[in-house]
């Protein structure tokens, strides 16, 4: 008789496994398969190693501007194999916290490629498991442009530019996403010549197009290559460097990294037998992540855009606490979901984009704050970036905000914290920030939006 | 003036009896606002939060966490601070709760629902002088005390009060329609005369008391006002709107709580002794406890008798495969049609679709089958109801049982999801069980006991042929369901069973 | 006091001739009183001959002890009649009129709604009205929708009326003689169907004060609140149940208007349970009244949803076998109290 699960999560990313550490909670035998590392992408090959290299990159810069501080500096060596060990032994350690967690909480961890041979069946490497509810949370992968291959040497993906093995001299970056945006500032900032290439009329296209703009200046400035509406076309990978055509014009570097988006990992699952519906190459879910079959769920970036690890921790909770009938769950809002990108500068945003405002046809008002008014941002020595905030004028509810400068990621929260709670313009305007701080520019931005910004 | 009331074991739901205590969250000596979390009481299916029914101070807390007592047993008493224990102490004795487990003050009165009619006069303490005669903690002064003669206009209620308190009507004035005196009018004298009276307890509550009295969404308040003043159970029409733009603000629920004195204290942990080694007792929990009395009832009190049946399922397999394999939105299984299958069989045996009344011995047959499906638990067993079986779809079945299973599973089921039903359906067959038979799930009248469909040899008109097999038993309560009804019922299951496209009709 | 065993309908006729006997002011008016011949026939006057007495000769004699001058026959003029007499009562009179079915309080309704019960407040109290109209009430007589109502909800809603609907022949008389003395208008209820039930009558006036409920069953369960010829249906419910160890408590008001508020209360203070029975109407009737009485100042006491006990929103069906299913009876009125119960 094959094992029976109220709950069996396949994938152990930061959807899966906090999926199946509430479905634990709850009191359901749950098991987790992964065919892998525990903590999926995130923690091996995404979100934290990245962080772990854009900490060296960070120093790199540092390094580099230590003359108006009084400091010189001589004889510093850079180790780029150092640099990454650093980088996987951050993902190592995580990763076994993940296998704790699954111990603590009695999760059964299956490892092995997992297949739906039928509603509620699972196989796993030639063993039967059953459960109530299958939950997929097998993640995304990078999606391929056409013409650009990766052979994992000239032409890399995120998972080879985590683990170069020397620097390289050159790099084109295709696409300009959160991903392309952090490699190609980082690769920068270690000493690569980087151009970076977005078929989309700006880079970062999700992102407000203000935000983009001072985002592609600075990078300008910073000595990078930018290039928007522009194709890619006749990789030829030679064995000493690669060639593409960039809209007619011929380039050459050492490296190419492919980061135009991800696509869902819904192949090999079985999922077309049991008549799965699929939506742009993502599982197609309902408010409660409910797929069209019969017990069968997806959350996280399998389940569709956007395609970030806090999503699919949230989306694991809700789909779980609402099929073991808990009370007051309440539905995703997709818009609301908080978006980081870790560049320098980094980018910070949560709801609509001041375009997506205006489409709606709502009376706005918009504040922005710049950072060159901002004390600590000055004495940082990144004065450079802005707040942006929108507001429904009717309402004072905030439909939008925008940040791009130092430590803006640690921010945004504030924003989402005063949208969960139902924050008006008006009660904003009345918290106290502190001073001085690198908040205290969303303040002023929120002051701006009601007219009466203080320090412009 | 002093008034005692009783916090009592409410009663939550028709089968419940009695509750268990499992913490107090509120301490000896504290107030508390109608609506406050009290304490936990477990009942036999949940653990539910009661709340306060009034106002009040916590004089004493009669019922210690593992106390089980019945329905408007007295858990604890709230009093003024103007109440001495003495006249707690009395209160207690005449609502028949056992004394405090603290040193017994002297007693002042003999209690006045003393159990002993004939009883001399109290034996101990006569040194105290004679109290006005007493009721609860009802004092009537001397000056009023007497019996009614001739005719007094007054109210039939406060008549029998009158003689119930041995208190003469004619000095009392009545204030009603010509003179007529009614029973506060009675209250009124006594008061006056410098006597108490003793303020009835709040009658039992069949359902829980509700949070607030007064709808408070359209009160202006910040967010965190709301939900702060929502978890101490504060009404935000009881707050002062001190915030900005005339808002309730979190200090002005936080002024609330204060004022209301309400304070929440952590339950303390309990001790670990050391245990022996040779074995580990286990104590029956309230689902344990409810089972074991449950079903001990029912095998003792109802006539059990079964009927067997093999059912053909081949017909029903092949269906459901058809099914399953051509709607992903749908997962039927056996059990499924089983369960839809007993409710289309109880509709046209309708004596069989019955709860039996055995205080007022009759039975109450329904119009629609709400089939109980039996899940095991870890701790124990859930009988959820699959509600309307009779007109839901096999997929709306299929899909209630599933989501109730795992509701039963994460323990957050809702008390109609499992009390009530009128039928019950009981599988065994996923663990490969053949067949057996079923204790009838009281107030009902029958269950169905399912074993495991197998491949058997089954002899057609003289050839030897395997058929899938189920066996089904049918356990019937004799005192309603006779041996030729419960048989009829079964003819009608298998036809369900064995054309299951009836099921789809 | 001698007491013998009288019909509801003998009780109404004691009380009027003995307040006639007593008071020379009352007088009596309206249609068929005497015998449906109106005016003045000398031959008949002389002979003395007497037809119906009323439609159900609840009169029947008065004609002959009092004479023309005091019991008035009049035309089939409801407006004359109540106008006659809400004129009659300004001047000192003490008439009772007689409508025969209340029914047709349309037709006078200005008199006495808009008069009769005004005369006190709009001559600033200087105007007395010692009016009482009688008239019969209830279904149960196939006699159709026009001629089967209870309207005594609609005059209970008129400041200025009293309304009284006694249950039982005892009630009818000391309740009958308190509304002759009484100095306002008072709307007085017969219910057809409880002309002939017997009762325990005092032979000597004697009055009831209006506005103290009377408890034909005292209980502990439940509180039935009924009035008129529910009571009885009420009562019949209540020894059923007392069977089975239900212990029901019956109130009858007796008066509508004014309402025994304690004796209602007070009862429900002690069962927390509530079944109200009521003829008058399915919406806006006495029963409602009473539930938003014990809704608003007993509501601490309720241990249940309050029951009502009402005929469906129609008019009163003429087939008996109709007539029958929407007349509250007692088994309807046991149901509800069993959900009470078990609520």
């Amino acid at each position: 008789m094959s094992e029976k699960y109220d709950v069996l999560v396949i994938g152990a990313g930061p959807g899966g496994y906090v999926a199946a550490i509430r479905a634990a909670q709850l009191g359901l035998r749950t098991a987790v398969v992964e065919r892998d590392r525990l903590g999926g992408i995130c923690l091996n090959w995404g979100c934290i190693p990245t962080k772990a290299l854009l900490h060296g990159a960070d120093v790199a810069h540092t390094l580099a501007n230590l003359k108006p501080l009084g400091f010189t500096a001589t004889g510093v060596d850079f180790d780029v194999a150092a640099l990454v060990e650093f980088s996987r032994s951050v993902s190592e350690r995580l990763s076994g916290g993940v296998g704790y967690l699954m111990r603590k909480n009695g999760v059964d961890v299956i490892t092995g490629s997992a297949r739906l041979t039928g509603k509620g069946v699972v196989d796993v490497d030639g063993a039967e498991y059953r459960a109530d509810h299958v939950i997929l949370a097998t993640g995304a992968r990078p999606r391929p442009v056409p013409g650009v291959i990766p052979d994992g040497d000239r032409v890399w993906t995120y998972f080879e530019a985590l683990v170069p093995a020397e620097l390289p001299k050159s790099l084109l970056v295709v696409g300009s996403g959160a991903i392309g945006v952090e490699f190609a500032s980082l690769y920068a900032d270690l000493g690569s010549e980087v151009t970076l290439v977005e078929l989309a009329p700006q880079i970062m296209p999700a992102e407000d197009v203000e935000v983009a703009d001072h985002v592609r200046t600075r990078f300008e400035k910073r000595g990078m290559r930018v290039r928007t509406s522009t194709s890619v076309s006749d990789i030829d990978v030679g064995p000493d460097a690669v060639t593409a055509t960039l809209d007619g014009d011929a380039i050459t570097v050492d490296r190419v990294l492919v980061a135009a988006g991800v696509q869902g990992n819904v192949e090999g699952l079985g999922l077309e037998e049991l008549g799965v519906e699929l939506d742009g190459g993502f599982v197609r879910t309902d408010q409660w992540c409910r797929t069209n079959v019969f017990g069968l769920y997806a959350i996280g970036d399998v389940a569709g855009a956007p395609c970030l690890a806090h999503k699919a921790s949230h989306e694991g909770v809700l789909c779980v606490e609402k099929l073991a009938g808990v009370g007051h769950v309440a539905p995703l809002d997709h818009h609301y979901v908080p978006g980081c990108t870790y560049a320098r500068p980094q980018v910070a945003s949560l709801g609509l984009t001041e375009a997506q405002a205006a489409a709606t046809g709502r009376e706005l008002r918009v504040g922005r704050f710049d950072l060159t008014a901002s004390g600590k941002a000055l004495a940082l020595g990144e004065p450079e970036g802005f707040v942006k905030t929108i507001f429904d004028a009717t309402s004072g509810e905030l439909l939008g905000a925008h940040m791009v400068g130092a430590e803006v990621t640690e921010q945004i929260q504030g924003f989402g914290i005063a949208r969960s709670l139902e924050a008006t313009a008006d009660d904003l305007a009345e918290v106290v920030f502190a001073h001085p701080t690198l908040s205290e520019a969303m303040h002023e931005s929120v002051l701006a939006a009601l007219g009466r910004p203080l320090n412009t | 003036m002093s008034e005692i009331n009783a916090i009592e074991v409410p009663k939550w739901g028709l089968s419940m009896e009695e509750g268990t205590v499992t913490v107090w969250r509120v301490s000896e000596g504290t107030s508390f606002r109608k609506g406050d979390l009290l304490c936990e009481v477990e009942t036999s299916k949940i653990t539910n939060e009661l709340e306060a029914p009034f106002d009040g101070l916590l004089r004493r807390i009669v019922a210690q966490p593992g106390e089980t007592l019945p329905v408007g047993g007295v858990l604890a008493v709230s009093a003024s601070e103007t109440v001495s224990e003495a006249e707690i102490e009395e209160f207690l004795s005449s609502r028949g709760a056992h004394p405090a487990p603290a040193a017994a003050p002297t007693q002042e009165t003999a209690p006045a629902a003393a159990p002993a009619p004939t009883a001399a006069p109290t034996p101990t303490a006569p040194a105290v002088p004679k109290p006005a005669a007493s009721s609860g903690s009802t004092l009537v002064p001397e000056s009023l005390q007497g019996q009614t003669s001739g005719e007094v206009f007054a109210t039939p209620h406060a008549l029998k009060l009158a003689a119930k308190l041995s208190l003469d009507l004619d000095k009392v004035t009545g204030s009603g329609r010509a003179g007529r005196v009614s029973m506060q009018d009675v209250h009124n004298a006594i008061r006056a005369a410098g006597g108490s009276v003793a303020t009835p307890p709040p009658p039992a509550r069949s359902v829980l008391p509700g949070r607030t009295l007064k709808d408070d969404s359209e009160v202006d308040a910040t967010p965190v006002a709301r939900r702060l003043a929502g978890n101490l159970g504060i009404n935000l029409h009881d707050c002062r709107a001190t915030g900005s733009r005339g808002r309730v603000c979190e200090a002005d629920v936080r002024e609330a709580e204060r004022k209301f004195g309400l304070v929440t204290t952590s339950p303390e942990p309990a001790s670990d002794a050391e245990s022996p080694v040779e074995f580990e007792t286990v104590a029956f929990d309230s689902m344990r406890k409810a089972i074991g009395k449950r079903l001990q009832a029912s095998k003792r009190d109802a006539p059990h008798f079964r009927l067997t049946a093999d059912l053909e399922i081949d017909a029903l397999l092949a269906l459901r495969k058809q099914i399953n394999a051509m709607v992903p939105s749908v997962k039927l299984s056996v059990n499924d049609f089983i369960v839809k299958a007993c409710g289309a069989a109880l509709l046209r045996v309708p004596e069989v679709n019955v709860q039996f009344d055995e205080q007022t011995q009759s039975v109450r047959r329904y119009t629609y089958a709400d089939v109980s499906v039996a899940v095991a638990l870890p701790s124990g067993l859930i009988t959820p109801i699959v509600r309307n079986t009779d007109t839901r779809s096999l997929a709306s079945v299929s899909e209630e049982v599933h989501s109730l299973v795992t509701k039963a599973k994460s323990g957050t089921l809702a008390p109609e999801e499992f009390q009530g039903g009128t039928f019950t359906v009981s599988n065994l067959g996923m663990y490969g069980v053949r067949e057996f038979d079923a204790i009838i799930n009281p107030p009902q009248a029958a269950i169905l006991a399912v074993g495991a469909g197998a491949q058997r040899p089954v002899v057609v008109n003289g050839e030897v042929i395997p058929r899938t097999i189920l066996t089904v038993t049918l356990s019937c309560d004799h005192r309603v369901i006779d041996g030729a009804l419960g048989a009829s019922f079964l003819a009608e299951l298998k036809r369900f069973v064995e054309s299951p496209a009836l099921m789809l009709v | 006091m001698t007491s013998s065993k009288k019909t509801y309908r003998e009780a109404v006729k004691d009380a009027l001739a003995q307040e006639m006997q007593r008071d020379a002011t009352v007088v009596q008016i309206g249609e068929d009183l005497r015998g449906g011949h109106a005016g003045t026939n000398p031959e008949l006057e002389t002979k003395k001959i007497e037809a119906f007495g009323g439609v159900l000769g609840v009169t029947k004699g008065l004609w002959g002890e009092f004479g023309s001058k005091r019991v008035i026959d009049t035309p089939i003029t409801e407006s004359a009649i109540i106008g006659m007499a809400a004129g009659a009562a300004l001047t000192g009179l003490r008439p009772v009129a007689e409508l025969m079915f209340m029914d047709f309080f349309g037709v006078c309704y200005d008199a006495l709604y808009n008069q009769a019960a005004k005369f006190r407040y709009m001559f600033g109290g200087k105007a007395r009205t010692p009016l009482v109209v009688r008239g019969m009430i209830g279904a149960g007589f196939n006699a159709a929708a026009q001629h089967s109502q209870s309207p005594y909800n609609v005059f209970a809603a008129v400041p200025g009326l009293k309304v009284v609907a006694p249950s039982n022949p005892h009630d009818a008389k000391g309740l009958l003689i308190q509304a002759v003395r009484d100095d306002d208008p008072v709307v007085f209820c017969e219910h057809k169907t409880l002309y002939d039930t017997k009762g325990e009558v005092p032979d000597e006036p004697f009055t009831i004060p209006f506005g103290v409920a009377r408890y034909t069953r005292q209980g502990t369960d439940v509180t039935v609140i009924a009035l008129s010829a529910m009571v009885n249906a009420a009562n019949d419910a209540a020894d059923k149940l007392a069977a089975e160890g239900i212990s029901v408590e019956v109130v009858d008001p007796r008066t509508v208007s004014p309402l025994d508020e304690e004796g209602v209360l007070e009862s429900v203070a002690a069962t927390g349970r509530v079944v109200i029975v009521d003829e008058s109407a399915a919406r806006c009737g006495f029963g409602h009244d009473v539930a938003a009485l014990i809704a608003t100042k007993a509501f601490g006491s309720l241990r249940a949803p309050i029951e009502l006990v009402t005929p469906p929103h129609t008019p009163v069906p003429f087939s008996p076998k109709l007539e029958n299913a929407w007349l509250p009876d007692a088994a309807r009125i046991e149901d509800a109290v069993r959900r009470v119960v078990t609520a």
